[in-house]
């Protein structure tokens, strides 16, 4: 229906002739990046941080599910593809997300989802998940426990900060803020956890940055 | 749980009776359904509550009230900044969608927009819908039409879900069943809800059992629907991109998990850059509900690519005037779209605390309501909601864009007033709230005003007459006494006392 | 930005010579000893109080009732009432805002636009020119306590909270505050009458946020609340009186001598 569009755009444009120029203000000086605040409102989200390191987080997660004796489906991401393999040789219950997971199977009998993070956010404790061909959009959505993989090295102090270091770069299918486990209070202001997504959200936090000598 | 006295027919009864008493109240006038409100003790209960709770949790997330400050200049500036470009804006957002790949309509009428809508789930065959939020397709009524033409909507959002189930319409913009108690939302999700092998879930007033019968119920819907409805919060003209603030992860579910998504937004919400972003975010969340941020926080840029495994095949955007091109026309009014529905204003009206969302009798209650409501639909059938209030401006020092709300509606009493001829952009029904007896007493007031001795006499008549006063003054004395003239008037005290008028050398106007 | 009525920054005047003072037309008729006490007051501290005949509503009643015309008709009057250049203080946070804050819309594009701009900027609230113009030395204390109750447009048009605070406890008073200290009592000019319903409800909470301070004095700088408030308390024969700060300073003055 042009007709709508043009008409909409002229009254716009009648309007936009009488107005006054609007100010500008600038952006705040950024925030320190401080690891403790973020994973200060992670906890408060009801997230768990987990921290490991580069040589240790595998076995961490796969011990942690050991216990849990649930189904895992894992992206193919480099992170996805190791987590996998590790599983398997462990002996867990774990699958690739790919074509041969029905939407129905997902929903049904997947228990845990992995995914890899791009960067964290300290003032919020978000997690910045771009979604495309290896890092699926529901693996981090459908499970009721979804696991979030992030390097130490890519928290940045707040989203102002990520969009600067962003720049023009193309923008992914889905730019995801991840900030905790699916919530509501809708009932009464009461917080419950897990409303249609996860119920659980695991922070794998690997410290890259200082390797112990 | 166990429960006494555990009754499902008697249960069933109530869930029908607030059903019908919603019914009855939708029929009523503005100042009955407030009357009926007020009279609610649990229901005052319910949104004094509410209220003081938001309160605390936004006062508690802005601890820096400087930042506070500097935030919300900013928040102002980025919304009239984009709305300074809003036609640029808009080509350039259908543009680069267009480019990612999102199909893009325009509608100028709640009407067009219901059809849009329509026509590309009939095109699909879509008959089964899952809805995010939406504060839109509430202002269109999308799913009345929707239902008409033979297509089920469910709403997924927990509260927009306990609402749709209880045939009632939310009394909150970011918290829709915000008027129900626990023990009210147990009676119906026990009656009205329905699993997907048929059976009823089984009572409970337990809310984390609650939210899980939802939840176990919403997710076949989820995996099973031909199509997601969402609203937008924010839309990126640079780089096409629509961006979507939420808790639950329904709406998530509802733009990934079937194959079309339709998104509905206002014209008004577009803003230029991702760095207009965050900031809006942040005040957005901090705002509403004292979040630093949402749990999720989507920013849609195309449908599914080659190669991936999920999300919709076909993402359209559904950009709805109906009205808003008018407001932004008004000099005066055209702040209004400004508004990024983060619902502070209501959080902090004392108006809304105590009739609660649902008197307004529109889709946006509270200050924010008080201004779109009789712009869209015309003073003429929602002019009384303008004079609900006190202009104190509680909404307008909350706002986290500065809307001056009060300024606002204040303009509206005008423009309900105003004798001056009505023209094509004028909000519909101008002038139509002027009562010749009101007017009358105006103008009498003026002429009393206007001229000092007419003045002076008057005021030497009113306390001269003290004695017969009457007792009663209709609204105000049912509960307060009649407020007494002094014997005498400061003006004659005044001059009694030799108080000089004006400084020597500068003479008397009279 | 463009506006920014919350948080105040203005400049203030060092202590003049001569003011005028707005009665306002609420004070006027109610309560006018609390206007009188206010010209003593200032009289006292050696300002001269001006006190035109010629002025009468700020015509705040008829603007905020969408009535523009009308409501221009009678603040023309005061513009021409309070024409010189000095400060006019205004017994009411409303109506000083009316002039503060409205006028300048009120008299957009019309002949007397930038006088009334000009009236704007030397517009003061009572306690406002207490706090800040005349900055007194602080008096000992009297033991007293009173409810302070701060109309919505001291606050927050006018942005004077503190200034009431200040003045108050400055004269040796103790000042006490109701539970949701920030909520309109629901007086609103013709919102009492034309919304009575949820008026009285407003008033009626706020006159059991009073009532609770267990104090028999409530102070204010706004006629209509206090008329409100106490009209509410009176009929529910709670024995609390209610006062303008004007007359409490002045006695607090008095005392003190
Ligand atoms: S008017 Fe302001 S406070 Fe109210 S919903 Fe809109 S942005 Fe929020």
């Amino acid at each position: 229906m042009s007709d709508a569009r043009n008409a909409i755009l002229q009254r716009l444009r009648q309007g936009q002739a009488q107005q006054a120029k609007p100010v500008e203000v600038p952006l705040r000086s950024p925030s320190q990046v401080s690891l403790e605040d973020f994973c200060e409102h992670l906890q408060n989200a009801h997230a768990q941080v987990i921290h490991c390191r580069p040589s240790d987080w595998l076995s961490t997660v796969v011990q942690r599910l050991a216990s849990h004796g649930t189904s895992l489906a894992c992206g193919r991401s480099a992170e996805g593809q190791q987590l996998h393999q590790a599983a398997l040789e462990q002996g867990l219950n774990v699958c690739w997300y790919d074509e041969q997971l029905d939407k129905q199977q997902l929903f049904d009998q997947v228990d845990v989802g992995f995914s890899v993070a791009q960067a964290g956010l300290a003032a919020t404790g978000s997690l910045v998940v771009e979604t495309g061909p290896d890092e699926p959009r529901m693996l981090s959505l459908v499970p009721p426990l979804s696991i979030v993989l992030l390097r130490r090295s890519t928290l940045l102090a707040d989203f102002n900060a990520y969009v600067q270091q962003r720049g023009d770069a193309a923008m992914p299918t889905n730019l995801l803020l991840i900030s905790g486990p699916s919530k509501t209070a809708d009932i009464q202001q009461t917080l419950a956890y897990g409303a249609h997504g996860p119920k659980e959200l695991w922070v794998l936090l690997v410290n890259d940055v200082e390797e112990p000598a | 749980m166990t429960v006494q006295n555990y009754d499902p027919a008697l249960m069933a009864a109530q869930v029908d009776n607030d059903e019908k008493a919603f019914a009855d109240l939708r029929q009523r006038h503005f100042k009955a359904r407030a009357k009926l409100s007020l009279e609610n003790e649990q229901l005052r209960g319910s949104f004094l509550g509410a209220t003081d709770f938001l309160q605390a949790k936004r006062r508690a997330v802005f601890e820096d009230t400087s930042e506070l400050e500097h935030l919300r200049d900013r928040g102002e500036a980025i919304r009239q900044q984009s709305l300074a470009q809003l036609p640029d804006l808009l080509e350039t957002l259908e543009k680069n969608l267009t480019a990612n790949g999102i199909q893009v309509h325009w509608a100028e009428t709640a009407e067009q927009a219901c059809a849009h809508v329509h026509s590309i789930l009939a095109a699909n065959n879509a008959r089964t819908v899952v809805k995010g939020k939406s504060m839109v397709s509430e202002e269109i009524e999308l799913n009345h039409y929707l239902e008409k033409q033979g297509i089920e909507c469910l709403e997924s959002d927990m509260g927009e879900y306990l609402v749709q189930l209880a045939k009632e319409m939310p009394s909150h913009i970011i918290m829709p069943a915000i008027h129900k108690t626990t023990a009210q939302i147990a009676r119906l999700m026990h009656s009205r809800a329905e699993r997907s092998d048929g059976q009823p879930v089984p009572y409970t007033e337990d809310v984390d059992e609650l939210i899980g019968n939802a939840r176990a119920i919403l997710r076949d819907k989820f995996a099973s629907a031909d199509a997601g409805i969402s609203g937008v919060n924010m839309a990126i003209a640079n780089t096409g991109t629509l961006c979507l603030v939420e808790n639950e992860g329904n709406g998530r579910m509802s733009t990934t998990a079937p194959p079309i998504h339709i998104a509905i937004t206002g014209i008004e919400k577009v803003v230029a850059d991702l760095a207009d972003v965050p900031d809006l975010l942040s005040l957005l969340t901090r705002s509403a509900t004292g979040q630093h941020i949402s749990t999720y926080f989507n920013m849609i840029s195309s449908p599914r690519k080659t190669g991936e495994l999920d999300g919709p095949e076909q993402v359209h955007l559904v950009l709805v005037d109906n009205g808003r091109s008018r407001m932004f026309n008004h000099p005066q009014l055209k702040p209004t779209l400004q508004c990024i529905r983060c619902g502070a204003c209501m959080n902090h009206c004392p108006v809304y605390a105590r009739i609660g969302g649902h008197a307004y009798g529109s889709t946006y209650p509270g200050p924010i309501g008080q201004v779109v409501t009789p712009q869209m639909q015309g003073l003429d059938k929602q002019g009384e909601l303008v004079s609900a209030c006190t202009l104190n401006g509680a909404c307008g020092e909350a706002c986290p864009v500065r809307i001056p709300l009060p300024k606002l509606i204040r303009e509206l009493r005008h423009e309900a007033n105003s004798t001056a001829p009505a023209s094509e952009l004028d909000i519909p029904g101008k002038g139509s709230q002027r009562h010749l007896g009101e007017a009358v007493v105006w103008k009498g007031w003026a002429l009393a005003h206007q001229y000092g001795p007419v003045y002076r006499s008057m005021t030497w008549a009113l306390s001269r007459g003290r004695s017969l006063m009457p007792h009663r003054l209709g609204a105000w004395t049912a509960t307060r006494t009649m407020p007494m003239p002094a014997e005498k008037s400061l003006h004659e005290l005044a001059k009694a006392a030799g108080i000089q008028q004006q400084p020597s050398g500068v003479e008397d106007p009279s | 930005m463009a506006q920014q009525p919350f948080t105040r920054c203005r400049d203030y005047p060092a202590r003049p010579q001569q003011v005028y003072l707005m009665g306002t037309c609420l004070v006027d008729s109610f309560d006018p000893q609390a206007g009188m006490d206010a010209i003593q007051f200032l009289q006292h501290h050696g300002v001269e109080v001006l006190f035109p005949q010629q002025q009468s509503c700020c015509g705040q009643p008829a603007f905020n009732s969408g009535f523009d015309d009308e409501a221009r008709q009678v603040a023309r009057q005061q513009l021409k009432a309070f024409a010189a250049d000095i400060p006019v203080v205004v017994m009411m946070g409303s109506c000083a805002a009316m002039l503060h804050c409205d006028y300048a819309r009120l008299f957009e594009g019309q002949p007397e636009e930038a006088q009334a701009k000009a009236l704007a900027a030397r517009t003061f609230e009572f306690t406002e020119f207490v706090d800040r113009v005349l900055c007194l030395p602080p008096l000992p204390a009297s033991g007293e306590r009173v409810v302070l109750h701060t109309s919505c447009s001291a606050r927050r048009s006018m942005g004077v909270a503190e200034c009431h605070q200040r003045v108050l406890q400055n004269s040796g008073v103790e000042v006490v505050e109701p539970n949701r200290v920030t909520e309109c009592c629901g007086f609103g000019g013709t919102f009492a009458l034309k919304q009575g319903d949820i008026s009285a409800a407003m008033a009626c909470d706020k006159a059991e946020a009073v009532a609770a301070c267990g104090v028999d004095t409530l102070v204010s700088a706004d006629c209509g609340c206090l008329m409100n408030i106490g009209g509410t308390l009176a009929k529910q024969g709670r024995p609390i009186k209610t006062r303008h700060i004007a007359s409490l300073l002045r006695q607090r003055q008095e005392e003190s001598l």
